[in-house]
């Protein structure tokens, strides 16, 4: 109700202000000037800023309208000044009736009248200021003196010293008059309209800012005349008006209007005043204000920056010495403790000061403020890690004296991570960082460890030494504790052990943590692979701490030992006794992994992870055969059967995994050539696991596939093919012949046919019968004399009566009729470049 | 009697904090550049005079403050603006990304009667920094006037003097153009009716 009221004041005062200026203009602008007729419109349209109706932005519009309307009316006077004598009508306008309009007129013939030469512009100056305290409505006395301070800005001297003087104390004391209607502004009316005046008070901090931004104008000023001069004389206004609005706001005007040098030069002294500030001034804010700008200076300016903390630091050095010359020894330490140019230690011995003195203070703007150091000292001294260091310690001993709202500290702790480029900073921290980080509730310290691993692994940085690997874990610790020490030990003894089986559907941030850092173990990085294997020591020695949670990490761990053997037998520097180490470590860390699945902490996930660890033993001894230790490898071997006999007990990663044993032995040479008994140990145990799985399909695939096992022969290049392209008879040339065992073969051949022919649906019969003819071609083919024509040609017959007995037209037969006519196809085309083909039957 | 008629200029220069609407100002009037950077408070002007055509004219050059809370009275001195000078930096992105908001408010805030109409001036600043700075090329600059309506361009330096008469040049013209186009209209007897109606209503009460 009272805004609509308002806009219709507003509104009535506009038109009026607006008519009143077309008529001042039409006399201004005829040809035969009336220009006394123009100022009584003048005074008539300036009458309407008298009112006290309208808030401060309303005000302020009709302000805006009647400076416009003013506007034509200096130009008037500008041109015509030499028949109206300005002197005369400065005179004559202080007999208008109302001060308001009066003084308006008075300024803006005043103005004028400075503008031109041989004017008395200090007296004017003077004058116009003193007369402005007529005006002691605070709202209407600070748009006044806002007009005084816009109207004279163009115009105030500066030539001489003593001008400049006398300019700067006008604009000051403009501004302490303004900012004394302003404060009185906040005692005005009744105490229910307190929330108002707030906010109009708000309104109107930007005409007493406009002062201060005039005298930033002032470029006869440097930084040496604003120390002596001028920041002292401001300070002192903003600390004595004891009004925390007044004092956040014009601090907040100081540290943005001049430039940044002011603020290098006189930082002892903004921060000195700040300890005298009132009680509810909000400290942070200026501090961050003030640091992100000298932050920024650095960023822009680093050279200048440079220039000027030298300049401080013999500033600092000549005081000193002044003072020790003048005052006695012992009393000059402790009235002026800032003799340092270092601007970190200013602002932290600054932040001990401000606790000192201002009880008052809440830890969040503490938290704020030591984050806003913490900054600048990583921007302005990115290698002086001490600093940190001491802001931690700073930080902890805060942090002891509270338990609430801790969360209010995480900006703090992930300052050094986020506002250096160098996240190996994080490392070089002392105990402080830790401990600090370790008071935070478990969470904030969780995606903070998250927060740190994740800049390590964006960057790839690496980790070299015992110190860096340490100190990281030791950095993500809350990781490894919490699962046990907090929920499954309680939960298991409150609801007995079933609630500890009854595992893990980890949360994603766990599932994200964790793979962070199994990541994190591809950062470790020695050139010397056995110092490296020690690094991955230490790292295993901080992930064993993790619980059942070690299945995320530890698989990665044994790759990485599998990746330094490789690396070592490359170099052909793999060392026998140092190999025995990293097998012993390989199996005790499997160990613990299977340990996991045989105490069934994990249910169904343990089929996986068991085969994972049978996975792992077999990559392992693959590449203990590729670098020559077969002892070690059939030993690798066997525990993997181990594994798979006593920890795969669904079928079908039974089948999975004797696929695998397959593949790996397969690849295997060395084992083979070195130890032949050993290697039939093993093939010949595979196919005895391959005939003894559940189902029928799989044992007769299992055991068809391990017949590849004694016929293992190692084609040659792409390259070398090519070459001989017109030699394609002489196959044997090709290819390098590892193991050949034609009865074997035909033996294994010959079981997965009875197998398949067991089989009690015949279209799961034909579809085996069609595989194992595949084989045998392959067999045939590579020169296994067993595999005869005749033997091709019956198991062609076989699978032709099969289909005629279920019938062509069967739909279920049609995949395996698909690929037995495919088959064929493939032998007809044979024939062509091989004239044993020719034999086989087909029609 | 036109010629005792004194003409002023109202231009409002809008940007993004820090992209040098102060110094353009600066160089302008003053023929001055600092390299300090200090932040506007508020509103704050400049006044130059100019003759365009034979024609004298004082040009009121009013510089905002990029930053928000620096304007707690509002931008009330947008209302009777005759041209508007749009300022963004040439190695800021977001600076380029924000002058059509800042048109936008432009024209809401200072309540013009054809906004289709209205002069308004691109101006991509910091044209002085290496190459390699640059984010916002000739081209891109171009659709941005054509998207907010085949809008004069000119890049500039405030630092090394470049382009800066030429552009305000422009300015001035225009804005001369808006001012006549106005004082002619009926908004000048608009006034005078409103002013009766008022009277009879006073009368009333």
């Amino acid at each position: 109700m009272n805004q609509a009221l308002d806009s219709k004041t507003l509104e009535d005062s506009l038109l009026i202000v607006k008519q009143q200026i077309t008529l001042m203009r039409k006399c201004l602008e005829s040809k035969n000037p009336q220009f006394m007729d123009a100022l009584k419109h003048a005074s008539t349209f300036l009458s309407e800023l008298r009112t006290n109706k309208l808030s401060p932005k309303l005000y302020y519009e009709l302000y805006v309208l009647v400076f416009d309307g003013l506007a034509y009316l200096s130009d008037f006077l500008k041109e015509s000044h030499q028949t109206n004598h300005l002197a005369d009508l400065y005179e004559l306008v202080q007999y208008a009736g109302n001060i308001v309009p009066r003084l308006y007129l008075m300024i803006t013939i005043g103005s004028v009248y400075m503008s031109i030469e041989n004017a008395p512009k200090l007296e004017i100056m003077k004058d116009m200021l003193e007369m402005s305290a007529g005006v002691q409505d605070p709202i209407r006395g600070l748009f006044l003196r806002y007009y005084l301070s816009q109207k004279t800005k163009e115009l105030l001297p500066t030539e001489t010293e003593s001008e400049l003087k006398e300019t700067i104390q006008f604009t000051i004391t403009n501004f302490i008059e303004m900012n004394k209607l302003w404060v009185r502004l906040k005692h005005q009316g009744h105490s229910s309209e307190r929330e108002r005046r707030l906010k109009e008070r708000k309104e109107l901090q930007i005409l007493v800012g406009s002062n201060l931004v005039r005298i930033s104008q002032l470029d006869q000023i440097d930084k040496f005349y604003y120390k002596e001069s001028i920041l002292p004389k401001v300070l002192e206004q903003i600390v004595q008006c004891k009004d925390s609005l007044a004092q956040e706001y014009l601090l907040d005007v100081i540290i943005q209007v001049f430039p940044d040098e002011f603020h290098l030069l006189t930082l002892d002294d903004f921060l000195q005043s700040t300890l005298h500030l009132s009680e509810g001034f909000s400290m942070n804010k200026i501090l961050v204000t003030l640091i992100n700008r000298l932050i920024d200076f650095q960023k822009r300016e680093p050279a200048n920056v440079k220039v000027i903390i030298s300049e401080l630091s013999t500033l600092t050095l000549q005081k000193d010495e002044h003072e020790e010359n003048h005052t006695e020894e012992s009393d000059s330490e402790t009235t002026k403790p800032q003799t340092s140019s270092n601007l970190f230690e200013k602002f932290y011995d600054y932040s001990h000061l401000l606790v000192e003195n201002k009880p008052e203070l809440n830890f969040k703007d503490l938290s704020l403020i030591l984050e806003a150091i913490c900054k600048l000292s990583l921007s302005y001294y990115p290698q002086d890690y001490e600093n940190i260091n001491k802001v931690f310690g700073f930080a902890l001993a805060l942090i002891h004296q509270t338990t609430q709202h801790l969360e209010i500290w995480e900006p703090l702790l992930k300052t050094p991570i986020c506002y250096n480029f160098d996240p190996k900073l994080v490392l070089s921290l002392d105990d402080n960082y830790k401990q600090f980080a370790s008071a935070l509730p478990t969470a904030i310290q969780s995606a903070n460890a998250l927060y740190i691993l994740e800049k390590f692994l964006e960057q790839d940085v690496r980790l070299s030494t015992v110190e860096e690997v340490k100190t990281l874990y030791e950095l993500l610790a809350v990781w490894f504790t919490s699962e046990d020490s907090s929920d499954s030990n309680t939960n298991s003894l409150l609801f007995g052990t079933d609630s500890s089986k009854n595992e893990p559907d980890e949360s994603p941030e766990v599932v994200s943590q964790y793979e962070a850092l199994a990541k994190s173990i591809h950062l470790i990085h020695h050139t010397n692979p056995y110092k490296h294997f020690e690094l991955l020591e230490i790292a295993k020695s901080f992930m064993s701490k993790s619980g059942s949670r070690v299945r995320y990490t530890y698989p990665t761990l044994l790759f990485a030992v599998i990746k330094l053997i490789r690396k070592l037998t490359i170099v052909q520097k793999l060392n026998a006794l140092k190999l025995k180490q990293f097998c012993q470590f390989f199996s005790a860390t499997n160990t613990e992994l299977l340990t996991l699945v045989s105490n069934g902490t994990l249910q169904s996930e343990g089929g996986v992870l068991a085969q994972t660890c049978m996975n792992l033993n077999l990559s392992m001894a693959l590449i203990l055969d590729q670098s020559s230790h077969i002892d070690l490898s059939y030993e690798f071997f066997i525990n993997s059967f181990v594994i798979y006999e006593e920890s795969i007990v669904d079928s079908r990663l039974q089948f999975q995994c004797l696929l695998s044993i397959i593949g790996t032995l397969h690849k295997c040479r060395n084992i083979v050539n070195g130890n032949e008994d050993n290697f039939d140990v093993l093939i010949s145990k595979t196919a005895l696991y391959g005939s003894k799985l559940l189902k029928k399909t799989d044992q007769c695939r299992a055991v068809y596939l391990a017949s590849h096992l004694w016929w293992i022969i190692e084609e040659l290049d792409e390259e070398d093919e090519i070459e001989s392209e017109t030699a394609k008879t002489s196959e044997d040339e090709l290819q390098v012949v590892i193991k050949t065992d034609n009865k074997k073969v035909l033996e294994c051949l010959q079981k997965s046919l009875r197998i398949a022919d067991s089989c009690l649906e015949t279209n799961v019969s034909l579809e085996l019968f069609v595989e194992i003819l595949s084989r045998s071609l392959y067999f045939f083919i590579h020169g296994n004399e067993l595999i005869t024509i005749k033997y091709l040609n019956g198991l062609i017959e076989l699978i032709q009566n099969s289909i005629l007995t279920i019938g062509e037209e069967n739909t279920s037969i049609d995949t395996p009729t698909k690929h037995f006519q495919r088959t064929l196809e493939y032998i007809r085309q044979q024939a062509q470049i091989d004239s044993r083909f020719e034999e086989i039957k087909d029609r | 009697m036109s010629s005792k008629k004194k003409t002023i200029l109202k231009v409002i220069i809008l940007g993004d904090s820090g992209v040098g609407k102060t110094s353009l100002m600066q160089q302008f009037v003053n023929r001055k550049f600092s390299q300090q950077y200090k932040a506007t408070i508020g509103a704050d002007f400049l006044t130059k005079e100019l003759v365009i055509d034979n024609k004298n004219v004082t040009i009121q050059l009013w510089d905002t403050a990029g930053q928000e809370r620096f304007q707690s009275l509002g931008v009330a001195f947008y209302r009777g603006a005759d041209c508007c000078v749009l300022v963004y930096d040439v190695t800021n992105n977001k600076s380029y990304d924000n002058v059509v908001s800042w048109k936008d408010e432009f024209l809401v805030q200072a309540n013009i009667k054809n906004p289709e109409t209205f002069p308004f001036i691109l101006i991509g600043n910091k044209i002085d920094v290496e190459e390699n700075k640059r984010q916002i090329n000739n081209k891109k600059a171009q659709q941005l006037c054509a998207q907010l309506g085949n809008i004069p361009y000119f890049e500039t330096s405030a630092k090394e003097a470049v382009n800066i008469d030429q552009a305000f040049d422009v300015v001035a013209r225009n804005a001369l153009q808006q001012e006549e186009s106005l004082d002619f209209g009926d908004d000048y007897t608009d006034a005078i009716n409103i002013h009766l109606d008022g009277e009879s209503s006073t009368c009333g009460c």
